[in-house]
């Protein structure tokens, strides 16, 4: 594509990236739109050493007659932006060879087909689909860089967006679920359809939750956006720039009940967040980021990693939280324990790590009783909920996230009737 | 390269790039990034599967002509395009070191600056449209910290138009976001519970998008996921109530000439003196449903289009707000938004409050909360709003359909005085 072109500057990488994508989208059952896509990218990051300081900027190339003046153009925004020195990674890199999903694209039929299935799976779960987008895309991934490293990789991602119904009229209720998968057989599995079927089923004659503060438990699906607070507070880049107080070695979680241990691990095979390496040619590697609760090392960028005297970490990857011992059973015993299905939507606060979100659906477990519940609201804070929890044994992997399947946090603030 | 098109396909082209540019300045560091092209080309076919082939780059062979028949230009006064990098780059640093040190519980600033200037040409058979538009955003943070808490406060301006849309930030709009962070810090949990509660126009704008703004995107009444679809010319909130959509708005930040189907913008009152009166619709929801089109947006080239909000806010009133405070033994007033949510098939309400003050006796405590949701049946929130002050205001935002199809909006008007659960 563009490898002709060296750009103008001290330290270089170049990361280009083609893509072809298949886009269906059903409504009520009928397939009414299709997309297939290309995309092309190509991202040159320049540094530009002046007088003992480095400047950075990005240019985005189109393969025209128009790149030199944007490379030019990035050169001169480098010199403006000069921060103090640090060097991309020198001497040659081994770049671990991770499956990165399906051999191959799906056709249209295939994926046409595997929306089908879906809808009949749901019809015999009892609901119905009143929309569903399915995103199929294979990307190549080229990596070239002024210290002689290069790698090229392929990957696979699949995305989908599904409503799943019950019940008509001012009685009808949903879910949504917005899976991710690098492989389609991963996207939507069969117990992961079951729960949200059974829960839009019992959303009908769901009750308010009690107020008070009392044992929440949230799934995998919940639990990775509360562990984007913690993705934030070992950053190195936000320690940089003030934005976090920690240092190494000191407790970011008062675990007083089961320990939590956070890994980034871009190394798991078909997941999502996967990759060999990133725009910083670091090798991926697995490497923990707190270990019961104590903060053990951030992840960072050459240039975050020189100023704070790290190493670099290459890609984040997945986020993962380490198992504990207890099982469903164990975890919504002594109740009154209310378990979240699903919230409407959930966006801890990234510095302060507060959060409120409002229950989309599901149940109170009390006196052996699995009660459905839905609206209301639970909140707290991340770094609090996390010292007093327990967590199961059995471990899912959703999105960037791989931990327990469930946590039972001791004590939440429930807001409902 | 581009699949043969036959006479019988429907003849649709829609070519858009972008170019723009991002400094960012947090604590110490200072980026500058050109943002990605987006350079692409969509071919349509119409007749009962819409099929869109979506290509990389700028295909123009598939244009009628070699210029547009109506063209539209939203610059600015200052296009960006005529401000160099330089000094862009001394405005962002300017404005950083002013905020820097301004109290001593502020451990980190960021400001961030990002302009897009972005060419769309739509070609059918039936008209010819071209238009270049600049979006411009500044975002300044100032995070803080008391030795336990760690809280933030931001300033925001966008809007569409050119450099001066951000220029004139005041000393005094700086001290103000300051004091309010260092505030925050010193914020409590808020007993649960039903509260007569002032709206900043802030939060009436995001009440307006996720109660009536999302609720009437008009995809969703062909697919049966909107209450409002069965409800149309019926009441859903007091007289005081008119919520609009306009994407005509000058200098919105959510603005557009046309939509991305090439339907010319226009507004529609969504709800009008407490009546549900109209959705939103893209072309295609136009054609099923027999309505006017013209909200129909994209991502981007690699996206679909759907009917989606511009500039989303409620039509102000006459009352002050001292007047709407003063009409409150107890309550709060929202002040600043973290998040909202859609539920358009239940007509549920969810947003997120970042912080609000206590309001006793008709008067402002300084007792301030934080972190609330904010939730209710839209109905009757909107039946129980009983003051609609003269003000106005406008929050840009990013809005999403779910969690994907980002596109800039902007959501507002007065401030409000309602009844809402907190908690």
């Amino acid at each position: 594509m563009r490898r002709a072109i060296t750009p103008p500057a001290d330290e270089w990488v170049l990361l280009e990236e083609e893509g072809n994508a298949h886009q269906l989208y059903w409504r009520k059952g009928s397939l009414h739109a299709v997309r297939d896509v290309t995309s092309r990218s190509a991202r040159a990051e320049l540094y530009c050493d002046q007088g003992g300081q480095r400047g950075a900027a990005t240019a985005h190339l189109a393969g025209d007659e128009h790149d030199g003046q944007r490379l030019s153009d990035a050169r001169l925004a480098a010199e403006l932006a000069l921060n103090p020195a640090y060097r991309l990674p020198q001497g040659a890199a081994d770049y671990p060879a991770i499956a990165l999903g399906d051999e191959a694209l799906p056709s249209r039929d295939a994926l046409e087909s595997w929306g089908s299935a879906l809808h009949r799976a749901a019809a015999e779960a009892g609901v119905h689909l009143s929309t569903l987008e399915v995103f199929a895309e294979r990307q190549h991934h080229q990596l070239e860089a002024s210290n002689g490293r290069s790698h090229a990789w392929d990957a696979v991602h699949y995305a989908a967006d599904v409503i799943l119904s019950c019940g008509e009229g001012d009685a009808a209720v949903e879910l949504r679920l917005s899976p991710t998968s690098r492989r389609l057989q991963d996207l939507l599995r069969a117990d992961r359809l079951a729960t949200a079927a059974q829960a839009v089923r019992d959303r009908g004659g769901a009750a308010l939750p009690p107020s008070g503060a009392m044992p929440v438990i949230l799934p995998a699906a919940e639990l990775q956006y509360l562990i984007l607070v913690l993705r934030a507070h070992t950053s190195a880049e936000l320690r940089y720039t003030g934005a976090l107080q920690k240092q190494i070695g000191d407790a970011l979680i008062d675990c007083q009940g089961d320990p939590l241990t956070l890994r980034m691990n871009p190394l798991i095979p078909h997941a999502v967040a996967s990759r060999p390496t990133d725009g910083s040619t670091v090798p991926a590697a697995a490497r923990t980021l707190i270990e019961g609760g104590v903060l053990r090392a951030f992840h960072a960028t050459p240039q975050f990693a020189a100023y704070l005297d790290l190493p670099p970490t290459g890609p984040l990857g997945t986020l993962e939280v380490s198992a504990g011992t207890s099982n469903y059973d164990d975890l919504t015993a002594q109740g009154p324990v209310l378990e979240v299905v699903s919230f409407s939507s959930n966006m801890p606060d990234p510095l302060s790590g507060d959060f409120a979100a409002e229950i989309k659906m599901g149940y109170l477990h009390q006196g052996g009783r699995k009660i459905p519940i839905a609206q209301g609201s639970v909140s707290g804070n991340v770094f609090t909920a996390l010292g007093h929890c327990r967590m199961s044994r059995e471990t899912e992997l959703v999105d960037g996230y791989l931990g327990p399947r469930w946590i039972r946090f001791q004590a939440l603030q429930v807001a409902g009737g | 390269m581009p699949s043969e098109r036959t006479d019988a396909d429907a003849r649709w082209v829609s070519m858009s790039r972008s170019s723009g540019l991002q400094i960012h300045a947090s604590g110490p560091n200072i980026d500058v990034t050109q943002l990605p092209p987006g350079e692409g080309t969509v071919l349509r076919r119409g007749g009962n599967l819409q099929e869109e082939e979506a290509l990389f780059g700028w295909h123009p062979q598939w244009l009628p002509g070699a210029a547009a028949t109506e063209r539209r230009d939203s610059l600015g006064e200052q296009p960006v395009s005529q401000v160099p990098l330089r000094e862009k780059v001394e405005f962002v640093r300017a404005l950083q070191a002013k905020l820097t040190g301004r109290d001593p519980r502020i451990v980190q600033t960021d400001v961030l600056y990002r302009e897009v200037t972005e060419q769309r040409r739509i070609a059918t058979d039936r008209f010819d449209r071209e238009s270049r538009l600049s979006r411009v955003l500044l975002f300044a943070v100032a995070v803080v910290h008391d030795g336990g808490r760690t809280d933030m406060n931001r300033l925001v301006r966008a809007g569409s138009g050119g450099f001066e849309v951000v220029s004139g930030v005041s000393d005094a709009e700086l001290d103000a976001m300051v004091e309010e962070a260092v505030r925050v810090l010193g914020a409590e949990s808020i007993e649960p519970g039903s509260y007569r509660v002032v709206t900043h126009p802030e939060v009436s704008g995001v009440i307006a998008h996720e109660a009536f703004g999302h609720g009437v995107e008009m995809d969703l009444f062909l697919s049966g996921r909107a209450r409002a679809g069965r409800y149309m010319g019926t009441r859903v909130g007091s007289d005081l109530v008119t919520i609009v959509d306009d994407p005509t708005v000058e200098g919105g930040y959510g603005s557009y000439p046309f939509d991305d189907d090439g339907t010319p913008a226009a507004p529609h009152d969504i709800v009008s003196g407490g009546i549900l009166t109209q959705g939103l619709s893209d072309a295609e929801v136009a054609s099923a449903l027999g309505a006017s089109g013209g909200n129909g947006r994209r991502q981007d080239y690699t996206r679909k289009v759907y009917p989606r909000m511009s500039n989303t806010f409620f039509r102000p009133g006459g009352v002050s707000v001292e007047e709407l405070i003063r009409g409150v033994d107890r309550g709060v007033y929202l002040r600043q938004v973290s998040s909202g949510m859609e539920d358009p098939l239940n007509w549920g309400m969810q947003v997120i409050c970042h912080h609000g003050e206590e309001i006793r006796d008709g008067a402002l405590t300084g007792r301030l909360y934080r972190t609330m949701p904010v939730t209710g049946y839209v109905p009757e929130v909107l039946s129980s709003v009983d003051g609609v002050a003269g003000d106005f205001e406008l929050t840009p935002g990013t809005c999403g359909k779910g969690w994907k199809e980002w596109v800039p909006v902007t959501s507002g008007g007065p401030h409000l005085r309602m009844t809402v659960r907190l908690g």
